[in-house]
């Protein structure tokens, strides 16, 4: 999912050096990131900023106002395991908000529009095979 | 009425009124006649607009836009061509007693002015033509042109290889993009690339085509009478330069319709064009005409024009393709067709000699197939690769927007990074989301821990693109009673850390040193005396330096 693996296997990418990779995948990200966004406004933008900013206020809000029971979800749950071992690792908080966020705004089609847009990178890249 | 002359009776100017308002409607249909045949209110057409998207990619769309008018110059002169004549008109209904002779006048003075645009019309229709069919590269880009409209308007049938078929169509069309830039470049006719550009996207077919119909390969239509009204003849130019083909040759193409025909070559049409050659073709639905260029694009191979992208060194006429290879020192490639040519791409060798041993997964389509000579021959001459192709394509891109980025204020430069930088976590969460794994399981409750674990990765990875690894919060609040270091430790502890007071004081002192002591917008200003302000903010390239402070002092960081 999140994991550049699945990507470059999607992508059909697995044949290139890892910096190209790489490049592709970063242009790969912020294309899905530009087709989602298309239709959020300025304002949900910048809460979705804050939230992955680590703004607290915001992600304590957010998750008070959209989903307060979500400290009892397995979801969060799950992601609240392994801070014992990595008390660095990203806030569960935020990373659920994050997601819940993207999942509340992004749209009914939004799934739609980011296979839209893989199949369109693989055919770009297929051209020039 | 003429000047000086005495005034005519009642009756008499109320004809002569009446004629002059009849003079004056003809004068205006006729100006509108001339404007609307010079195209200013002329039915549109369609032709492709580069549209440029907030992330910097573009893409091209058909808009519409109104014909082609005559400058403005020309049309000023003609408008004042027929109010200058349709003054001598009135002038003259004024002394004619006659005004049905008038009138009579008027309806064969404007249709012979009818008939004059007309003929220029039709002159400049045949000057176009001239120019559309003249110049070699017109005719190549007609045909790609046509092909691709005929390929968009395939009707997929259930034997199709869609995917296949959008493959080629796609490879057409890149191919078509790069001939047309170079031409462009070179300084062709930009008139007739307009032209054959409408083709594409619009959708006609015709290749040279216009009002008076196609005119290119009229020729063959009449030779190739065998073919009835629409024929199988592709009108468009053949490339002499590596294929031969010859009476007895055994051929097969695809016709209009997709189908494949076979057949044996029994005749060559005999056109006065070297550059334009269509065989008879003895089918099992009859004998065919057929072109040159439709055979050899069959055969698996798009014709070669000297110094047409893909073919580095020229092919020189009548030269075979055993001689272009042995001359240009390409045997290596098309010596032996049994041998599977690399098309893993870990074999490739990428321009800078990486790749060839980078192996990894090869390509997804499947088995390899055997390549044709010609397909061999275009893999070598291709321009690049295809991994560095497509890099090259984004580098190139990313090239456009550090241009614009050069012109930014710092402040837009801010703005931008953290709008990019926004985009792309949305987008790493968002097609993670867009699987229906995390995110309705996130809502629902139900998750993988691997999930999870790779979810928090994601994150992390979009939090390294600071020097800190974490990034300090770009608003924070400032209570009351706060100064500048309780307003950063505000931002710190929002984001999970905390410096010690010493470190809270050296940073600081480095913020002021650097970016002067009013490095916070508090209260709508940049200032160093804090406000109650639930929304401080740092002023342009302050978040950055202190995170960078930060990183290079982790002895400050408590937590």
């Amino acid at each position: 999912m999140f994991d550049d693996a699945q990507v470059i296997q999607d992508l059909g990418i697995s044949g290139l050096t890892p910096e190209q990779q790489d490049t592709i995948i970063n242009e790969y990200q912020i294309q899905v990131g530009s087709a989602l966004a298309g239709d959020l406004s300025e304002e949900q933008l910048e809460e979705f900023e804050a939230i992955i900013d680590g703004n607290q206020e915001v992600i304590d809000r957010w998750l008070q106002e959209n989903a307060p029971d979500y400290k009892s979800s397995e979801a969060f749950q799950e992601l609240s395991k392994g801070y014992d071992e990595d008390p660095e690792k990203v806030p569960a908080d935020k990373v659920y908000a994050s997601m819940a966020w993207v999942e509340k705004y992004a749209g009914p089609d939004f799934a739609d529009k980011v296979n839209a847009i893989k199949e369109h990178f693989k055919a770009d890249i297929e051209q020039y095979k | 009425m003429a000047e000086g002359e005495p005034t005519p009776s009642q009756a008499q100017a109320e004809i002569d009124a009446h004629l002059a308002a009849r003079a004056e409607k003809g004068r205006q249909d006729l100006l509108d006649e001339l404007l609307i045949g010079d195209g200013v209110h002329q039915e549109s057409y369609k032709r492709a607009q580069v549209v440029n998207r907030k992330d910097g990619t573009s893409y091209e769309r058909a808009v519409e836009v109104k014909g082609k008018p005559l400058n403005r110059e020309e049309q000023g002169h003609r408008i004042e061509e027929a109010t200058e004549y349709y003054k001598h008109l009135e002038g003259l209904a004024g002394r004619s007693s006659n005004h049905d002779d008038y009138e009579q006048r008027l309806l064969e003075t404007a249709h012979e002015e009818a008939l004059a645009e007309n003929a220029d019309r039709d002159a400049a229709d045949a000057d176009f033509q001239e120019r559309l069919n003249s110049d070699p590269r017109s005719r190549r880009l007609q045909m790609i042109a046509e092909d691709i409209a005929n390929r968009r308007n395939h009707v997929v049938s259930d034997g199709d290889d869609e995917a296949e078929l959008q493959r080629i169509l796609a490879d057409k069309e890149q191919n078509f993009q790069e001939l047309f830039d170079r031409y462009e470049a070179e300084g062709m006719d930009h008139d007739v690339l307009e032209h054959i550009l409408n083709g594409v996207y619009v959708g006609n077919t015709a290749t040279g085509s216009t009002e008076q119909g196609v005119v290119s390969g009229s020729s063959t239509t009449e030779a190739g009478g065998e073919t009835g009204g629409t024929g199988e003849a592709d009108e468009t130019e053949a490339v002499l330069g590596g294929i031969e083909f010859e009476r007895g040759d055994e051929v097969e193409y695809t016709n209009r319709n997709g189908e494949t025909i076979r057949g044996v070559i029994v005749d060559e049409l005999d056109l006065d064009n070297e550059d334009y050659r269509v065989f008879i073709v003895d089918t099992p639905n009859g004998r065919k005409p057929v072109s040159f260029a439709k055979l050899v694009e069959s055969q698996g191979a798009l014709p070669v024009i000297p110094g047409e992208v893909g073919s580095e060194v020229p092919a020189k006429e009548g030269q075979s393709q055993e001689e272009y290879e042995a001359e240009n020192n390409t045997t290596g490639a098309a010596e032996d067709e049994d041998e599977v040519p690399a098309r893993n791409p870990g074999d490739i060798v990428f321009p800078d000699g990486s790749g060839a041993e980078t192996g990894g997964d090869g390509p997804e389509t499947g088995e390899l197939e055997p390549k044709s000579k010609w397909e061999k021959f275009k893999d070598l001459f291709r321009p690049s690769y295809w991994g560095a192709v497509w890099t090259e394509k984004i580098a190139s891109r990313n090239d456009r927007r550090d241009e614009k980025r050069a012109a930014m204020t710092p402040e837009e430069k801010e703005k931008e990074d953290k709008r990019t930088r926004v985009l792309k976590v949305l987008g790493i969460v968002g097609a993670g989301v867009a699987t229906g794994v995390v995110g309705t399981l996130v809502v629902r409750g139900i998750i993988d821990s691997q999930t999870a674990e790779a979810a928090s990765k994601s994150l992390d990875k979009a939090a390294e693109a600071s020097a800190l690894g974490w990034t300090i919060p770009d608003t924070f609040p400032i209570e009351s009673g706060d100064g500048m270091t309780q307003g950063m430790q505000n931002a710190l502890q929002a984001a999970g850390h905390d410096l010690s007071p010493e470190g809270y004081s050296d940073l600081h002192n480095h913020l002021t040193t650097t970016l002067g002591p009013e490095y916070l917008i508090n209260d709508g200003h940049p200032s160093n005396h804090m406000e109650v302000d639930p929304n401080t903010t740092w002023i342009p390239g302050a978040r950055e330096e202190a995170e960078q402070w930060i990183a290079e002092h982790p002895e400050a960081l408590i937590r």
